[in-house]
């Protein structure tokens, strides 16, 4: 049992260094006589490079280096999952932020001016950017140059990935159904919008050949061993510190952005290297959210019970890889969303096309198959005259139930108590503010798979030690993107080792110290490192008390731990926890330890099925209450209430600034966010014409925990960065159409969209 | 390029500088003064993580040149409050979970600061619209609004 910092509204252990403006981000960075760095490129989404010429460049005073792919041939491709990222494009360009060149300068004003100096010849090529077209046989190949992406045994040119499920017998499912439901959804591109740019510095030390990259990473061992396989180098060549803070995340800050250039550019020029993108910049070249369309088709019977479920998805992973292909199949996975379907058959394709590459993004595949299972659950119970509340509790997953993916859910599965507790809090809604304004209210209830889960050997180890000053030493390398990972762990160690909060130190975080704790996504930090840091610390306890037994003479239960002091009941004996780590430190025996957490997991990829696909999920269910201008098609969020199962919360301020933020998110993505891709080029690369949620725009919200408890988590707990935002988007169309009657079916719900909708139904009802 | 005299205060502080005229009050304050709390997000007056005060009023300070700042008062998050002295807002930002990931916050406590100087007792709606120039992609701004509405309540002894 928890000894009293768990399940408290612990304040972050970093709060006090933000609000004084302390923290250095990667943009704080800086070293004496460092060159600055900007990449020209390509100003075409598809073609080919005839000629660069960099002489002017090379010639501007200020200019110390200007490089492109002649000049470092021997450069390998990268990408999270493929390889089939060039660093600098050879022969052609294949979307709008592709590498031409980069310019390393005294001064960042002369490295903009030399880039513009760069002379280059393209030959444009056809641009694809729909994924239909990307998937005909006779349509150009976007990799033709490309091996690496050849390598996936289902690639028949632009397609980069097919991948099924099969559960059940789909078919004899349709034949049991007395209603059969057809829609398809839509998702749109999203930018993360993490509000710390890109950015980041390296330097190179010739004499030991080794590189220091200074850049945030949502998962440092993993960039290290991507960058240092570009580099043609060992890993511990490469040390990765991360900032002490980190502007944002989101899911990308788990691709390369400036984690290649920026050593390669600091050996080159044997001179440390800054590069700092402008927002331009950042929203043109990083990753997006994938693009997806699903075709549903769903079978149910009279009294409700689905039958059969049949999924199509098509997903954009754009010009590269990335996550890609994970992403869509997993959104194909979970398009059942937490609803009992014995029946169920599915298939996902991930389709490169010109357009900005695609990637990881809060809630990675789940998010968009939420928003397509949650709509058409809701267009089911309204056609058949269900309660949409009352038709989710008749199908939702209880203990016992089996996942699309054929998973046994044996325990913590609170879908139904989501459901009940945030209806209760809900209560009913409101009058309209004006005539012409209509009132509706929505609810979606979704579930995440915490963890990578499908078999890929997921763990994280932390370590703990006790200084010789009494205070304890935590080294992890889980990444703080300002979630509060850092404070989670902290909370735990001073639980487990019955000291205070303030008495643990958190340790820099770099490769060359930490050991992998895996990324800070797929919800997993608070179930991977919050379970190392336990048993790191519960591993140092025993060692606390192992030496105070030999140095005091007694044990358990006479001896005890307070505030620091190893303490003999009894007896006026007892000494400082430092005292006692210089004694075992003197013996050789320091008090240190480790831990490790690495549960197995597994899939079948012929037809998605295993026993443990993922670890445990978090459920959650929004309701939403909006009100539509029929005159402007403006809809307005009006409240939201959230309960998330989060099994056990070991902060619940934490949890609720999560749950916040996610509805934010997901209120940008239902409503605004979109970034507009015209033939590969982004129309809207800026936060004047790409938009996200003010304080304006966001409502009141209220989260009511849900803790279903006995998760595999520390304490029970599991993770809510991702499963925050997720029913958010559905659960706001659903309540666009109980306002006004009008079902939508693509992401975001803008005022044309809506109003166009509007007119079409008045003139469907005045024939 | 021809340099021109500035001069300012900065957090109480006279300075004075040669600068470009080109040079913008973001680059002066984090490259000249090293007062690196104030963060650039867009370098176009969109996200408002660079709003600082001037002459008391909240300005983004990537649309201001250095010169036009000629003769002004800057405050800056690092002129709010010291580690053992910290601002109401500083303390209630802690207090209430309205810090994730940080960036946002110096320009966040800025705005509350400008609002509050000027409207003592903001309604909810008012310190909505009075945060509505600075983007927090984290936080969904509850726990934000909550905790300037702390303040302005007197919790923090105002």
């Amino acid at each position: 049992m928890s000894q009293g910092y768990i399940g408290k509204r612990v304040k972050k252990v970093d709060a006090l260094d933000k609000v004084l403006g302390k923290p250095l981000y990667s943009v704080d960075l800086h070293q004496e006589g460092m060159l600055y760095l900007k990449v020209l490129r390509a100003p075409h989404p598809h073609a080919l490079i005839k000629r660069v010429d960099v002489s002017k460049a090379r010639a501007l005073p200020g200019v110390v280096k200007v490089i492109t792919e002649a000049d470092v041939p021997w450069l390998k491709t990268y990408g999270l999952i493929f390889k089939d990222q060039e660093v600098l494009v050879k022969e052609k360009s294949r979307y709008l932020g592709d590498r031409v060149a980069v310019v390393a300068a005294e001064d960042e004003k002369t490295a903009r001016q030399a880039i513009k100096l760069i002379e280059v010849d393209y030959e444009p090529l056809e641009i694809i950017t729909d994924p239909l077209r990307a998937m005909e046989p006779q349509a150009p190949k976007i990799h033709e140059t490309n091996q690496a992406a050849f390598e996936h045994p289902y690639n028949t040119g632009n397609v980069l990935a097919v991948d099924h499920l099969v559960k059940g017998d789909v078919e004899k499912g349709f034949a049991e159904a007395d209603h059969i439901f057809e829609n398809t959804f839509r998702t749109q591109h999203v930018d993360h919008v993490a509000l710390e740019p890109e950015a980041g510095m390296a330097e190179y030390d010739a004499e030991t050949d080794t590189y220091t990259l200074w850049a945030p990473c949502q998962w440092t061992h993993d960039i290290q061993t991507d960058v240092a396989k570009v580099l043609g180098i060992k890993v511990d060549q490469l040390k990765i510190v991360q900032p002490e803070a980190m502007g944002g995340a989101f899911g990308r800050r788990e691709d390369i952005s400036v984690h290649i250039i920026l050593p390669l550019m600091a050996k080159l020029t044997g001179r440390p290297v800054k590069w700092v993108m402008t927002r331009h910049e950042t929203m043109i070249m990083m990753t997006k959210r994938t693009p997806m369309t699903f075709k549903l088709k769903t079978g149910v019977k009279n009294d409700g019970s689905i039958t059969a479920w049949q999924s199509e998805v098509i997903g954009d992973t754009g010009a590269y890889a990335s996550t890609g292909a994970s992403i869509v199949h997993q959104a194909m996975y979970v398009s059942t969303g937490p609803y009992n379907v014995a029946n169920v058959k599915g298939v996902s394709y991930t389709v490169y096309t010109n357009n900005t590459y695609t990637g990881a993004m809060r809630g990675f595949g789940a998010t968009e198959a939420a928003f397509a299972y949650d709509r058409q659950m809701d267009c089911i119970a309204r056609d058949m005259g269900w309660d949409p509340a009352e038709f989710r509790l008749k199908n939702a997953y209880r203990v016992g139930s089996r996942t699309g993916n054929n998973q046994l859910l044996t325990t913590s599965v609170g879908t139904v108590d989501t459901i009940l507790t945030a209806r209760e809090h809900f209560g009913t809604k409101g009058t309209p503010s004006a005539p012409h304004k209509k009132r509706g209210v929505g609810l979606a209830t979704i579930m995440f798979g915490c963890g990578y889960g499908e078999g890929f050997p997921d763990h994280s180890i932390a370590q703990v030690q006790v200084t010789d000053e009494g205070r304890i030493l935590l080294r992890s390398a889980a990444a703080d993107v300002g979630q509060g990972v850092k404070t989670i762990m902290v909370q735990i160690a001073a639980d487990v080792l019955h000291l205070p909060p303030e008495l643990i130190d958190l340790a820099v975080n770099d490769t060359a110290t930490t050991k992998n704790a895996g990324s800070t996504s797929a919800t997993r930090q608070t179930i991977f490192s919050g379970n190392a840091v336990k048993l790191a610390a519960e591993n140092l306890l025993g060692k606390i008390y192992h030496r105070a037994y030999q140095e005091l003479g007694r044990a358990y239960p006479e001896l005890s731990l307070a505030e620091g002091d190893v303490i003999l009941h009894g007896t006026t004996k007892q000494m400082t926890l430092g005292e006692l780590a210089q004694i075992a430190r003197a013996k050789g025996e320091p008090l240190a330890a480790e831990g490790c957490y690495f549960p197995r997991t597994d899939i079948n990829y012929e037809n998605a099925q295993g026993e443990v696909v993922y670890l445990t999920f978090t459920f959650n269910t929004q309701y939403v209450e909006v009100e539509v201008d029929t005159e402007t098609g403006q809809v307005d969020v009006l409240r939201v209430v959230a309960a998330p199962d989060v099994g056990v919360a070991i902060n619940p301020a934490g949890v609720e600034g999560q749950s916040e933020g996610g509805v934010a998110m997901g209120m940008g993505m239902a409503l605004m966010e979109d970034q507009v891709f015209k033939e590969g080029i982004t129309l809207n690369p800026d936060l004047a014409t790409y938009l996200v949620p003010t304080a304006l725009d966001v409502p009141e919200i209220k989260t009511v925990i849900v803790e279903s408890g006995d998760s595999c988590g520390p304490y029970g707990a599991k993770g809510i960065g991702e499963p925050a935002m997720i029913p958010t988007a559905p659960a706001i169309l659903n309540a666009i159409e109980d306002a006004v009657g009008i079902r939508l079916y693509d992401l975001p719900a803008t005022p044309e969209k809506v109003l166009a909708a509007l007119k079409a139904k008045a003139a469907e009802g005045g024939k | 390029m021809a340099k021109y005299p500035l001069e300012l205060t900065v957090n109480g502080q006279k300075h004075s500088f040669q600068v470009e005229a080109d040079l913008r009050l973001v680059d002066l304050l984090r490259e000249k003064l090293h007062l690196l709390g104030t963060k650039e997000g867009c370098g176009k007056g969109e996200c408002g993580s660079c709003t600082v005060l001037m002459d008391g009023k909240s300005v983004t300070s990537c649309l201001v040149l250095a010169l036009q700042a000629d003769g002004a008062e800057i405050v800056t998050v690092e002129g709010l409050g010291g580690e053992s002295a910290l601002h109401p807002l500083q303390q209630a930002f802690i207090d209430c979970g309205a810090v994730q990931c940080g960036y946002c916050t110096p320009g966040m406590l800025l705005s509350a600061k400008y609002l509050l100087d000027n409207n003592p007792r903001p309604s909810r709606e008012e310190i909505r619209r009075g945060l509505a120039g600075n983007i927090c992609r984290c936080t969904g701004y509850v726990k934000i609004i909550e905790a300037i509405e702390a303040v302005a309540e007197g919790r923090y002894g105002r």
